[in-house]
């Protein structure tokens, strides 16, 4: 673990408790812990002015309202913030919150590295992700994982349909091509038709053609 | 009426003009009297001789030639000497005989003489009788563009003097100079404002006549129910019965011209039983012809020919030019089927007539038939035609520059007093519509008062429906969370509970337990998740079959990304998300499926939801998951088909 200087701003004493420890266990050198967002965007300015920046925020999403008035009101807003003034900091997302939109809007609109959900592994989570994100890369819990995946990855269609129609009425690919072009369906030739075989094997994982029409009828696709 | 005004200033210019003949004239008759021998005697003498001659011009006993002699004499002694208060007194007389025996001239003449006298005196009262007079006689030599104005000067002293009855008075004769010229708007406003200055007075009579009036007007327009009103209400004011036969006369032609023939023979025939109308020839001549007009209209079969003709003969005898217009129309319509030379004939004479008595509604009436018997195109009918549009036009032309001159009233200071008056008007006016709309508007009001009452009524009670109605799904909404809360968190809790208190627990096995139910209370939670409905649908949905997405269970859908949700209303958008949701909760929970196909089709009006699973299947009664699917499909009036055979999974198939 290389991070020097971590910034961690969460409000729950009893969880930042806990960071705070597995941090120093990890052996940070420097930790410095905040309640409220506000804070945490001070603390980054006045890092950069004394030429003493922050390597990594830690940050919650939500932080409850009290008696001081927040300019900044969530973590999104912080990230946001803190990105634009020290595009160099790492951010790591660490919250309960697991809705997909809200994931792939820190990761792709705000550009933070890694989202890290609160929950039975959560600490084991953030652990990893810190590993991750040194080295340069991203990081996403389990859980939302999907936030960044094809959004239709799921999704089939009609031509999808005819095809392992046509395989479960025993016809070869050649001869599904060449039916296709007889009726003037494209795509028919049968470079696409392997394709699309091939990724309707992967996301139904099936071992093999006869598998995947099998689960195919079970699904009534067919 | 502004032609009307500038003619008569240039008449006015005109006598000035000639006011160095007058004098002149003046002189003339000077030298006279100097001829005969002059009757010498103190002032005291002349007056009582002027008085003398006075007391014989308005001697009843006297014949009506002995009376004009002493006036003559009365006024030219006045003259002689300069008296003008005298030569006004005897001249009032003189001019009334000479109206009397139809010597318009004369009395013309006459009263300019006192008007002349009246300004010298700077007598008011005088002066706004000498215009009356003017006005008068004028009216009478069918001079009624003088007549005009010489009544509205006589209207302004008598405005300026606060004499609000003889205001009045000559408002109405205004009024009715202008409905004899056909210019109905001028003629309504001036009578209405000239029954404003009669208001809180007991002039009835005059009253009457100027409903008489308004009624004529209207029946003019062709509104022959505004004029039975007008007529009905000059019936009410008016107790000479002279008058009155007048009035119902002309109720029973507005009866006539409505079509209502009944009624009007009805008026008609109780008329002509009446005292007052059988002892004056030319009143009962006139309910005559208007009765046997009407029988015929009423039945065109009856011959009533002579009948017509020994009308129009009473007519002529008495030089009732009015009277033998009428007369004339009858009679064209009586041969306007039958003899189309003897109906050409009777409408060019009422022409004629309508022409002497410059009466243009009748005038337009009279053209009106000269056109239909004429052949279209013959000559005649054009000559016919250009007067009728002239005359049209004059019409209309003096409708709108009314307007004009009521925005110079505004900017003449002179007249600026009028315009107060004019304000007064407006509000009597308003006052008589009201009094006249009063019932209708009662009418009105209440059934706008009930319509607001019963819209006040539906509108809270639909609103406190809709009001129950949310508060029971609130409710509802809470007991499910509520007994969700109680069953799958409370339980597991209280199970966690009892074995850390009883046995001895590893660690990591209590917070296993806690992490399960830690997420049972985030899928709760989720559940009752507000939607976003802003963001794209399709990225909506996939996110929530995603988080059901494992290694355990594959999912594959179709038709998301195809279907076009911006078309499809929010709420069944809401309820497919939620039925979506239930169905993969109910999956997760109960059917240990491994496999599950998800399928949205858009058929037109209504979306199709298809999902197949290939689980153990289940058993509607007993999943209240799939219970609250079929809920809140119905509140879409949507249809939903479960099939379910243990080991073959669950199939539901839903239209909405």
């Amino acid at each position: 673990m290389k991070f020097k200087r971590v910034l961690i701003a969460e409000d729950m004493d009893d969880i930042s408790k806990g960071l705070v420890q597995a941090m120093h266990e990890s052996g940070i050198s420097e930790l410095q812990h905040v309640q409220y967002c506000d804070d945490a965007l001070l603390k980054i300015k006045k890092g950069l002015l004394d030429n003493q920046p922050f390597d990594l925020l830690i940050s919650d999403l939500s932080f409850e309202q009290d008696y001081r008035q927040q300019k900044l009101d969530s973590g999104a807003a912080l990230a946001e913030a803190a990105k634009k003034i020290d595009p160099d900091l790492k951010i790591i997302i660490y919250s309960i919150e697991d809705r997909l939109q809200m994931v792939r809007k820190l990761m792709q609109s705000i550009g933070v590295e890694a989202y890290v959900c609160k929950g039975r592994h959560g600490l084991r989570d953030l652990g990893k992700a810190m590993e991750e994100v040194y080295l340069g890369n991203s990081f996403t819990s389990g859980n939302v994982r999907g936030a960044l995946r094809d959004h239709h990855e799921m999704e089939i269609d009609d031509f999808d349909i005819l095809l392992i129609s046509k395989l479960a009425e025993g016809y070869s690919q050649d001869e599904i091509s060449s039916q296709l072009k007889q009726q003037g369906i494209k795509p028919s030739s049968l470079s696409s038709i392997e394709k699309r075989l091939n990724r309707l094997k992967v996301q139904l994982q099936a071992n093999n053609a006869i598998h995947l029409v099998s689960m195919a009828k079970d699904l009534g696709l067919v | 009426m502004r032609p009307f005004f500038i003619l008569a200033c240039q008449g006015l210019t005109i006598a000035m003009k000639h006011i160095f003949w007058v004098f002149l004239f003046l002189f003339f008759i000077n030298c006279e009297q100097q001829n005969n021998p002059p009757f010498l005697s103190p002032q005291s003498g002349i007056l009582d001789s002027i008085d003398h001659y006075y007391a014989q011009g308005i001697d009843k006993s006297f014949s009506r030639q002995e009376k004009v002699k002493a006036m003559n004499k009365a006024f030219r002694l006045s003259e002689q000497h300069m008296i003008d208060s005298l030569i006004i007194k005897s001249l009032m007389e003189k001019t009334k005989y000479h109206g009397q025996m139809k010597e318009l001239d004369s009395a013309l003449h006459y009263s300019r003489f006192i008007l002349l006298a009246a300004q010298r005196l700077d007598d008011t009262l005088a002066l706004a009788r000498g215009f009356y007079k003017m006005g008068l006689y004028n009216r009478w030599s069918k001079q009624l563009d003088s007549a005009y104005f010489y009544y509205n000067e006589c209207r302004k002293q008598y405005e300026m003097m606060n004499d609000s009855i003889k205001t009045g008075g000559v408002m109405r004769s205004m009024a009715t100079i202008l409905a004899d010229n056909a210019d109905y708007f001028e003629s309504d406003q001036t009578a209405l404002r000239a029954l404003s200055f009669l208001k809180n007075t007991e002039e009835n009579e005059t009253k009457a006549s100027i409903y008489n009036c308004l009624a004529i007007s209207a029946k003019s327009r062709q509104e022959y129910d505004e004029s039975l009103y007008w007529y009905q209400k000059a019936l009410d004011h008016s107790s000479d019965k002279a008058n009155m036969a007048k009035f119902k006369n002309n109720m029973a032609n507005a009866y006539r011209m409505k079509g209502d023939y009944g009624e009007a023979i009805q008026i008609f025939e109780e008329l002509i039983e009446e005292p007052k109308v059988r002892e004056k020839e030319s009143e009962y001549n006139r309910v005559y012809d208007n009765l046997n007009y009407t029988r015929w209209l009423e039945n065109r079969d009856l011959n009533l020919e002579r009948e017509f003709f020994k009308a129009l003969e009473v007519r002529e005898k008495n030089n009732n030019r009015r009277g033998q217009v009428s007369s004339h129309a009858h009679l064209y319509k009586y041969y306007s089927e039958s003899d189309r030379n003897l109906a050409s004939e009777h409408a060019l004479k009422m022409y004629d007539l309508t022409v002497q008595l410059s009466h243009i509604p009748d005038q337009l009436e009279a053209l009106g038939y000269l056109m239909e018997i004429s052949a279209d195109n013959s000559e005649r009918y054009k000559l016919y035609s250009r007067r009728y549009i002239y005359l049209k036009d004059s019409v209309q032309e003096a409708h709108s520059k009314l307007h004009n001159r009521f925005a110079k009233i505004r900017y003449d200071s002179e007249v600026n007093r009028t315009e107060n008056a004019l304000l007064k008007a407006d509000k009597v006016e308003t006052a008589l519509d009201l009094e006249r709309s009063k019932r209708r508007n009662q009418v009105y009001l209440s059934l706008g008062i009930l319509s607001i009452i019963s819209f006040t009524f539906i509108y809270f009670y639909l609103r406190s429906r809709h009001q129950r109605d949310r508060l029971a799904e609130v409710y509802n909404t809470e007991a499910r969370i509520s007994k969700k809360v109680h069953d799958e968190v409370a339980n597991d809790l209280y199970q966690v509970m009892t074995q850390v208190q009883n046995q001895e627990m590893r660690k990591e096995q209590v917070v296993d337990d806690l992490d399960r139910i830690y997420s049972k209370t985030r899928d709760i939670s989720r559940e009752g998740n507000a939607l976003d409905l802003e963001q794209d649908f399709a990225v909506l949905l996939n996110d929530l079959l995603t988080g059901y997405k494992s290694a355990d269970l594959k999912i594959v859908t179709k038709g998301i990304k195809t279907t076009p949700w911006l078309r499809i209303d929010q709420q069944r958008k809401i309820t497919l998300y939620r039925v979506v949701q239930e169905l993969m909760t109910n999956l997760k929970k109960h059917s240990k499926a491994s496999m599950v196909f998800v399928s949205i089709e858009n058929k037109g009006t209504s979306l199709q939801l298809k999902y197949k699973d290939n689980g153990v299947g289940a058993t509607l009664e007993k999943r209240s998951g799939l219970k609250n699917v079929e809920n809140r499909i119905h509140a879409l009036n949507g249809a939903i088909n479960f099939t379910s055979e243990p080991g073959k999974g669950l199939e539901v198939l839903i239209r909405m």
